[in-house]
């Protein structure tokens, strides 16, 4: 999902109608865009949710889909007809390093300041997220009028030119801009691998860029005033190329600019030919009967009005019989399936038009096994005076295994970690319970708490390296706390269940020796009891002793 | 009113009380000391209830000082040293100083400093070395004044200093035990006095519980030998006092946050979906590939979920889902879609995490599935986020599937509003168009709630083929979402998330459920 600004009065100019703060949301249902409220300096503040549709990631793209509706469609004439410029793929490298380019140039704009904020925002939605951090698209923007076409695209050695990046007033080595200009150590990654760069040249072999990192201060400083405009993008895959490119264009045409055709050539295939005209259209129709209308939707759908709809919709529709043919603005290339073109339909319809209906067929509601056992012994916990509890699982390392006077046996590790404290999943519960023994010395004694939740236990011969199960934990704590009161409680729990445990002696490092055992169903340990060890009391700050026990339910399940 | 009412709720002791105090309007606070059968502290603590009920009022406060003897000062009762001393020389004419220091039971400190003062004030002379013999001129009467002073004192037990002379109260200071000095005779007690009296509406509880015949020989404990031998039929029952606060309860009790599960639980399975469960550690397959989220897509970056350590991989893939899967995002498969168009890489498949997202269930769940099928899960997920107070380390997304032959858009919104009426209690529900990857059309349920307004229910949609025929499902199958958190942060009346995961035992035990159904 993104998230955009838009200046009223610039958004009203370019609908070309009246919108207020209260009649916006309405409008962005549209665009599956929600209205997020209006900053201090006036400006609205837009999320879009469909990660498909960067052609909506603008204010001149959500004017467009509005206009649409409003029956106010404007023609893109420059989808087609002659280029007039051309760009030349000199090296076959290219093709692995950073195969695409493609460009065109507007001319005739008059920018204000609303206008370069949307095209800055624009560019860098489209690189950063489009083009995922510039790797796939990345797009430049020059004065025309210094550019002397044709352009080449070259690939060269850092080491072998220099120009003056922006951002810097004297000229620096390819090698130098990659080290220390901002934006090569931020993007520099995307060379990895490579002994030469991408460069971009213009026919009195000027420097343009070195694409994606930085433009050329000289050729590549865009003044206020400068009404026509050299746009280029290079990336890795050519469709979103296009598509960024004529998303680009179109904005631009909706701000007054006349879109000028410009040529690539490539000594390569690409999937789009070796020459590729940009703007350009792209192969994005789809066919649809109109029985699949019916059936997704639940609703009888003629094909006249999906013809309207989809109209109003910004599509174009050619109807046949009962299929129809649907091709979607050269700035729209998310149609994947039939189910895609439904959707936008009910979407121009209104989901409000559709009258919902309760779903038909019986079936049998029934909560899981395990969840039913977990609901019986939580009952019987809170029958015996025990407080329920409920924590995140996500956890320390510390916790599970120092503050438990325990060992670093394995468990399950985030390798990713952001924070210490949210490293781990934890394997017992007993934790979970000292942790809140910890922080509730101020709490009426006695404490009686327990939890049951899940716990991912390490074991390599699961499919995922751990099994999560489900356990019980109790904890009991206050200052006449003995170890026959708390397997009083866990005799009684079992008992309920029609279960005879017994207890075996053991030995686990957060309980004390002697007052810590097993506990037995036919042979099978289900879990443990005991005292907790002073050491263990000591990490935690608690000063009152703490009798403890845990039960595997999972085991206790198959019993 | 008022009155009536506490006099039908006085507690035996108040009556008692009130017995002690007679006719008297004013008192002070130790008038009453010796008074009936109330210890000293029952006293202070009936003293205190009234007080709190507005019965009795403090109309002065004085300091009450008095004096009483040291069990050394019981001990010189019948003689003072010097008294005993004076005796013996006044009897053997000459002694030795050295036998009147070690007369018996004398401390020889106490000794040592009375046949100092005895000297001093020239009652002993010393007609020769080691000596002491009786000066017959001197006044031996200050001695005796102290010794009636020891004896008037300890006959009263404790005397009040203002019923004595300004001689006596400072021979007293000279001679009393003071604070780290072991020895003295006498103990000085100072303490803060209130003259108490009654107000109008005591007077009014005093005369009703006259009037009535309160005695304070009600019974309070209702025992099985006045059972058995019948005699709780000749007395009264003490009425029981609505007004106090009864000792604190510690119950076993759900948590909260687990009731509200337990309600969303029974009204789902009510609503005919069965529970599905799963496996906190999953393949980016489930969580990711088999939604159709493509391995390019923004919300697969390294940083929007936590990866396993060790191992980082699961070995093997369940097929033939994962060659399903990977052509559908390739070319579609099968599934009349045009499919991503790139290349799917297994082994980005293979990589384990931390479940981001409920719905990696429903896509598990969908092999295995009836047809018609209902489930729903309420799973733990994990998102790396910053925690605060929106964002818990691991937080609760309620989610599942609906599958059928006549499942389609209108059916989606008609289980969207039986679920905003039976689960949320909206008055009135609002559709708006949503994204999620893996579902088209997708919708998002906004409902109107009676206490809080409008808000965001949740999000649905119809999966994708691209999901669904993978799995080896050709019927429409609805998935669902809804937002649990906000709707049990809003029942229990909370606005942090990591209060529902709160590990202080204090808030848990204050924290309502405040769904009624």
């Amino acid at each position: 999902m993104q998230t955009i600004f838009i200046d009223p009065k610039d958004f009203q100019d370019l609908l070309g109608s009246a919108v207020s703060e209260k009649t916006l949301p309405a409008y962005l249902d549209l665009v599956k865009g929600e209205f997020k409220g209006t900053d201090p300096d006036g400006q609205w503040r837009v999320e879009l949710n469909d990660t498909n549709r960067p052609d909506l990631w603008s204010a001149e793209g959500i004017a467009r889909q509005l206009r649409a509706a409003q029956g106010k469609r404007r023609d893109y004439p420059f989808f087609s007809g002659a280029a007039k410029h051309e760009i030349r793929v000199m090296d076959t490298e290219l093709k692995s390093i950073r195969p695409f380019v493609a460009a065109f140039i507007v001319r005739g704009l008059d920018i204000n300041e609303a206008a370069l904020v949307q095209m800055i925002q624009t560019q860098e939605k489209l690189a950063e997220v489009f083009g995922r951090k510039r790797k796939d698209v990345a797009i430049g923007i020059y004065a025309a009028k210094k550019v002397k076409l044709p352009v080449r695209y070259i690939a060269a050695k850092p080491n072998d030119f220099e120009y003056i990046p922006l951002g810097f007033d004297h000229p620096m080595r390819g090698s130098d801009i990659l080290e220390k200009h901002p934006k090569g150590v931020m993007y520099r990654e995307i060379f990895q691998g490579f002994s030469k760069v991408p460069l971009l040249r213009d026919d009195s072999n000027m420097i343009l860029s070195m694409p994606p990192i930085i433009n050329s201060r000289t050729l590549g400083e865009v003044q206020p005033g400068d009404s026509d405009l050299f746009v280029e993008g290079t990336g890795n895959n050519i469709n979103q190329l296009v598509l960024a490119l004529n998303i680009l264009a179109c904005d631009l045409a909706d701000r007054g600019g006349r879109i000028e055709r410009i040529k690539t050539v490539f000594p390569y295939d690409t999937p789009l030919g070796r020459e590729v005209v940009l703007p350009g259209k792209l192969d994005n129709a789809l066919s649809i009967s109109i029985g699949e209308f019916v059936r997704l939707l639940g609703i009888e759908v003629k094909a006249g009005e999906v013809d309207s709809v989809l109209e109003q919709y910004g599509c174009d529709v050619s109807v046949e019989k009962e299929t129809i043919v649907v091709t979607p603005p050269p700035t729209r290339n998310d149609y994947l399936h039939p189910v895609d073109v439904v959707e936008d339909f009910a979407i121009a319809r209104g989901y409000q038009t559709f009258q919902p209906c309760m779903p038909k067929e019986f079936t049998l509601g029934k909560q899981d096994q395990l969840s039913l056992l977990e609901n019986t012994i939580r009952d019987c916990m809170l029958g015996m005076g025990y407080e329920e509890m409920i924590s995140n699982i996500l956890v320390s390392k510390n916790m599970l295994r120092d503050k438990m006077n325990l060992g670093d046996e394995p468990m399950v590790e985030v390798a990713n970690v952001m924070n210490e404290s949210y490293a781990a999943l934890r394997d017992s519960i007993i934790p979970s319970l000292l942790e809140i023994e910890s922080h509730s010395a101020s709490a009426l004694y006695p404490h009686r708490i327990f939890e049951v939740g899940e716990a991912a236990v390490f074991d390599l011969n699961a499919p995922h390296g751990s099994y999560t199960q489900v356990h019980l934990s109790g904890l009991v704590a206050h200052n006449r706390a003995t170890l026959s009161e708390i397997h009083a409680d866990v005799e009684f729990l079992l008992q309920q269940m029609g279960l005879d445990i017994q207890l075996a002696e053991t030995s686990h490092p957060s309980f004390l020796p002697g007052r810590v055992a097993k506990l037995m169903l036919h042979g099978t340990c289900l879990g443990v009891l005991g005292e907790i060890h002073p050491i263990v009391l000591e990490k935690w700050d608690i000063l009152m002793p703490v009798l403890a026990f845990e039960l595997n339910l999972n085991t206790l399940l198959h019993e | 009113m008022k009155a009536k009412e506490l006099a039908e709720t006085l507690h035996p002791l108040e009556l008692k009380f009130f017995d002690a105090v007679g006719e008297q309007t004013r008192f002070k606070d130790g008038d009453l000391e010796n008074i009936g059968d109330i210890s000293s502290s029952q006293l202070r603590t009936v003293i205190e209830w009234q007080l709190a009920k507005e019965c009795i009022e403090v109309i002065a406060t004085s300091e009450d000082k008095w004096v009483e003897l040291t069990e050394l000062g019981e001990a010189y009762r019948t003689a003072t040293p010097e008294q005993r001393m004076i005796e013996c020389v006044r009897e053997q004419k000459t002694v030795a100083a050295r036998e009147l220091a070690a007369l018996e039971g004398l401390d020889p400190k106490e000794a040592s400093s009375a046949l100092g003062s005895l000297s001093k004030a020239g009652i002993l002379v010393s007609p020769q070395p080691g000596m002491l013999a009786l000066n017959a001129d001197a006044d031996i009467s200050p001695i005796e004044k102290v010794a009636a002073l020891i004896k008037k004192v300890g006959m009263t037990g404790k005397l009040p200093l203002n019923q004595l002379t300004d001689w006596e109260v400072e021979q007293i200071e000279k001679v009393s035990r003071k604070r780290g000095k072991s020895k003295g005779v006498f103990r000085l007690h100072s303490l803060q006095v209130r003259t108490l009296r009654f107000t109008a509406l005591g007077k009014e509880v005093r005369k009703i519980a006259k009037l009535t015949g309160r005695s304070g020989d009600e019974i309070n404990l209702l025992t099985p030998s006045m059972l058995s031998d019948g005699s709780w039929k000749k007395r009264n029952f003490r009425r029981y006092n609505l007004n106090i606060s009864p000792p604190r309860r510690l119950a076993g009790r759900r948590h909260p946050y687990r009731a509200f599960f337990d309600t969303v639980r029974r009204k789902l399975t009510g609503l005919g979906f069965s529970e599905m469960r799963g496996e906190l550690v999953e393949s980016a397959f489930w969580n990711n590939d088999a939604l159709f989220m493509p391995q390019f897509h923004s919300a697969r970056d390294i940083h929007d979920a936590y990866y396993i350590k060790h191992p980082t991989s699961v070995k093997a893939l369940e097929e033939p889902f994962a060659s399903q899967v990977a052509q559908a995002h390739t070319d579609g498969g099968g599934t009349n879609s045009r499919g991503w168009q790139y290349t799917f890489d297994m082994n980005t498949s293979r990589r384990l995490l931390l479940r981001t997202q409920g719905t990696v269930l429903s896509a598990r769940w969908l092999s295995q599935a009836s047809v018609p099928g209902k489930y729903f899960a309420i799973a733990r997920c994990f998102r790396p986020d910053q925690v605060d107070s929106t964002h818990a380390p691991d937080f609760f997304q309620c989610e599942g599937i609906v599958l059928g032959k006549s499942i389609d858009f209108v059916t989606l919104l008609g289980l969207l509003e039986l679920f905003a009426v039976e689960v949320a209690k909206a008055e009135e529900v609002k559709f708006a168009p949503a994204y999620f990857p893996f579902t088209e059309p997708s919708v998002e349920v906004h409902i109107r709630h009676p206490e809080v307004g409008w808000m965001e229910l949740g999000g649905a949609g119809i999966f994708r083929p691209e999901v669904t025929i993978p799995q080896g499902v050709d019927v429409p199958v609805i998935a669902w979402g809804l937002g649990l958190d906000r709707m049990a942060m809003m029942a229990l009346e909370i606005d942090d998330i990591r209060d529902l995961f709160s590990s202080d035992l204090n808030k848990v035990r204050s924290t309502h459920f405040l769904m009624k159904d």
